[in-house]
C-alpha cells in the first residue's frame, strides 16, 4: 500500500518530464527504421518477414534501448540531486523505499518497451502481409528476453546514476554499452561477453549470409529459457546490492 | 537521565571523519517551547549535528533523544513525522511549481491538501505558488523550504541558517516568521547560524559549537552577559589603574574587572558614568592614553568561551 503510494508520488514529481514521449518516440523510430528497411519486400522476403524481425528488432534494441534506460534512470536521480532532496525525502521515507520506488517505476518503462515490441511486429507484418505465420512462441520469448534484458540494464544504469551526481557518466556509460553490443554483432565469439549484445545473442532465430550466391538463410534456435532464468536471478541480486549500497549511503 | 521537558538531548553525540572528531560529544539540550539558537563558526559541526538529530547521518558515538525517545533506525520515520526541517539550502523540484512540491510533501506526510493553503499564506507565497521553482529568487526559495518543513504543523522545526543568502528584508521577514512560530503553533525551534546578531534577535536558549565541541549552553540573558559591551581602558600604569577599579567598583560586584593585553576591560557604563570615571582616574594620576568602546565579536566571545571552557 506504501509503494502504491509512494508510486503515485514519483508520478508526481516525473510531471513535465515527459518520460513517455521519449519512450513513445523510441518505439516510433523503431517501427519508421524498419519500415524503411523493409521497403519493398519480395516474396522470398515476405515469407520469411517474421524471422527477419526477429532480427531486426533486437538489433535495434541494442542500439536505442541502453541509451534510452540510461536516460530514463539519470533522469529520476537528477531531479533528487539537483533539487538536493534526498535529505527531505530522508526525513519521510526510507532510503530503501526512495530506491525500490525508482526501481518500480523502471520496470514499468521496461515492460513498456517490451510489451510494445509484439505489437511493432505484428503491425509490420500486417503492414506488409508477410505470408509467414506468425511466430507466437519465439515472438513470446522475445519479449520476456527483452523485458528481463531491459530491467538488467536500468538497474545498472539506476546504480550508477545514484552514486554518481554527475549524470554525464551514466549516460556515456550506457552509450559506450550501445556501441559495445553493436560492434560485439560482428564479433560473434566476444559478444557473449556484452551484455548489451545479448538482445540479439540470445534471439531465437540465427541468420546466415552467403556472399557468393547472396542468399540469407534463417534458422530457428531453441529458446533459451535457462538464460531468462538466469536473467531473471541477476536481476534479483542487483535489486538487492543497489538497495544495499544506496542504504549504506550518508545524507 | 531524561529531563520530560527537553524536546531535543544528545547525549554524548560524536561524529569521526577520517580521524577527525567533526562533533565531539555533545549533549545538547532543548527545552519545549523555546527557540534555541545554535551557533557556531562556519564548518564547526552545526548542520553535522542536525543532520545527526534527524537521522541523516549516523553518530559514531552516542545517541539523539527526541520526544522523550531514543532515536532508532526502526522508529525515526515514525518521530520524525512530528518534525519539520530545512537544512543547509531548501530541498524542491526545480521544474515543478512551488504548490506541486508542497504536494509532494503533503503526500508524503498524509496530510490534509488544505494545509497547503496555511503554509503558503503563513509564508506569503501565494501569489508564486504556480510559477516553476527553478524561476524563484533564492529567498521564494527559502520560504518555499520552510513551508514545507511547515506542512503537518510539526512540533520541532530544525532550521540550518535559513537566512543564508537573504538580503537584509529577507533577513528581516524570516526573523518575524520564525519568531511568531511557537506562539502560533507550539512549535519548538531549533535554528543554527553563524551570526550573533541574528540569534540574539530570535533566540531565547543559546548552545554553542566550535570545533565539534559544545562550549556554551544556556538562556539568552546568560549569553548576553558575556556579549555586552565593553569600555577599554589603557593607561601609562594598568596595574596601577586595575587596583584602582577594583577599589572603586568594591561594591558592586556584578561589575566584572577583566585585564588584558590592551588594557582593562569593564562593562560598559553609561555616559555620564564614563565621564566621572575618566575625570577620577585622571584625578588619581592614572594618565589615561586610551578609552575605547568595545563590542565583542563572535570571534572574541569563542575565545573568552574557550579560554573559560575548563570552569563551565
Amino acid at each position: 500500500m506504501k509503494l502504491l503510494n509512494l508510486q503515485q508520488i514519483e508520478r508526481h514529481k516525473l510531471r513535465h518530464c515527459h518520460l513517455s514521449i521519449l519512450f513513445l518516440g523510441v518505439l516510433l523510430l523503431e517501427t519508421l527504421w524498419i519500415i524503411y528497411t523493409i521497403h519493398d519486400p519480395g516474396k522470398e522476403e515476405l515469407m520469411h518477414g517474421f524471422h527477419m524481425l526477429l532480427l531486426t528488432v533486437p538489433m535495434l534494441n541494442t542500439i536505442f534501448i541502453p541509451i534510452t534506460l540510461a536516460v530514463t534512470a539519470s533522469r529520476l536521480c537528477e531531479m533528487e540531486f539537483k533539487g538536493d532532496t534526498l535529505k527531505q525525502l530522508c526525513t519521510l521515507e526510507t532510503l530503501s523505499e526512495i530506491y525500490l520506488t525508482k526501481v518500480l517505476f523502471g520496470i514499468r518503462y521496461s515492460l513498456l518497451l517490451a510489451a510494445a515490441q509484439p505489437f511493432i511486429i505484428y503491425f509490420i507484418g500486417y503492414f506488409f502481409h508477410f505470408t509467414q505465420d506468425f511466430l507466437t512462441e519465439q515472438i513470446g520469448y522475445l519479449t520476456l528476453l527483452i523485458f528481463l534484458l531491459n530491467i538488467t540494464i536500468f538497474l545498472i544504469q539506476l546504480l550508477l546514476s545514484l552514486w554518481i551526481e554527475n549524470q554525464l557518466i551514466p549516460l556515456l556509460f550506457g552509450l559506450f554499452g550501445s556501441f559495445c553490443g553493436l560492434f560485439g554483432l560482428f564479433l560473434p565469439n566476444l559478444n557473449k561477453f556484452v551484455l548489451w549484445g545479448y538482445y540479439v545473442h540470445l534471439s531465437p532465430i540465427e541468420m546466415y549470409w552467403d556472399s557468393s550466391t547472396r542468399i540469407t538463410t534463417y534458422f530457428d534456435k531453441p529458446c533459451n529459457w535457462t538464460a531468462l532464468l538466469i536473467l531473471l536471478v541477476l536481476n534479483l541480486l542487483l535489486c538487492l546490492t543497489g538497495n544495499h549500497l544506496f542504504c549504506r549511503k550518508e545524507i | 537521565m531524561k529531563n520530560k521537558s527537553n524536546i531535543v538531548e544528545t547525549v554524548g553525540l560524536t561524529k569521526i571523519y577520517n580521524h577527525v572528531p567533526s562533533v565531539n560529544h555533545i549533549d545538547m539540550k532543548v527545552p519545549v517551547g523555546c527557540i534555541y539558537g545554535f551557533l557556531g563558526p562556519n564548518g564547526a559541526g552545526k548542520s553535522t549535528t542536525m543532520k545527526m538529530i534527524l537521522n541523516l547521518v549516523k553518530p559514531t558515538e552516542g545517541y539523539v533523544n527526541v520526544f522523550g525517545t531514543i532515536l532508532t533506525d526502526e522508529n525515526r520515520l515514525d518521530i520524525l513525522k512530528k518534525t519539520g526541517s530545512l537544512i543547509e539550502s531548501p530541498s524542491y523540484y526545480g521544474h515543478l511549481s512551488g504548490r506541486e512540491n508542497l504536494k509532494i510533501v503533503q503526500m508524503l506526510k498524509k496530510v490534509p491538501e488544505s494545509e497547503i493553503e496555511d503554509v503558503l499564506h503563513t509564508v506569503r507565497m501565494e501569489n508564486q505558488q504556480h510559477k516553476k521553482v527553478s524561476q524563484y529568487s533564492l529567498g521564494m526559495k527559502q520560504r518555499l523550504g520552510l513551508a514545507m518543513a511547515l506542512l503537518g504543523k510539526p512540533k520541532l522545526l530544525l532550521l540550518d541558517e535559513p537566512t543564508n543568502g537573504l538580503d537584509p528584508a529577507g533577513i528581516q521577514e524570516m526573523r518575524e516568521l520564525i519568531c511568531s512560530l511557537p506562539s502560533r503553533y507550539q512549535m519548538t525551534v531549533l535554528i543554527s547560524s553563524h551570526l550573533l546578531s541574528e540569534i540574539d534577535q530570535m533566540a531565547n536558549y543559546v548552545g554553542i559549537i566550535d570545533k565539534g565541541n559544545l562550549i556554551f549552553q544556556d538562556t539568552m540573558e546568560a549569553l548576553q552577559e558575556h556579549s555586552q559591551k565593553q569600555l577599554l581602558i589603557h593607561t601609562l600604569d594598568d596595574k596601577k589603574t586595575f587596583s584602582f577599579l577594583q577599589e572603586h567598583f568594591r561594591k558592586n560586584t556584578k561589575i566584572k574587572i577583566r585585564p588584558c593585553e590592551e588594557g582593562i576591560l569593564i562593562p560598559l557604563p553609561s555616559d555620564d558614568k564614563t565621564a566621572a570615571l575618566t575625570a577620577a582616574l585622571a584625578q588619581n594620576g592614572n594618565h589615561i592614553l586610551r578609552v575605547e568602546e568595545r563590542h565583542k565579536t563572535l570571534e572574541n566571545i569563542f575565545l573568552e568561551l574557550t579560554g573559560r571552557r575548563g570552569s563551565l
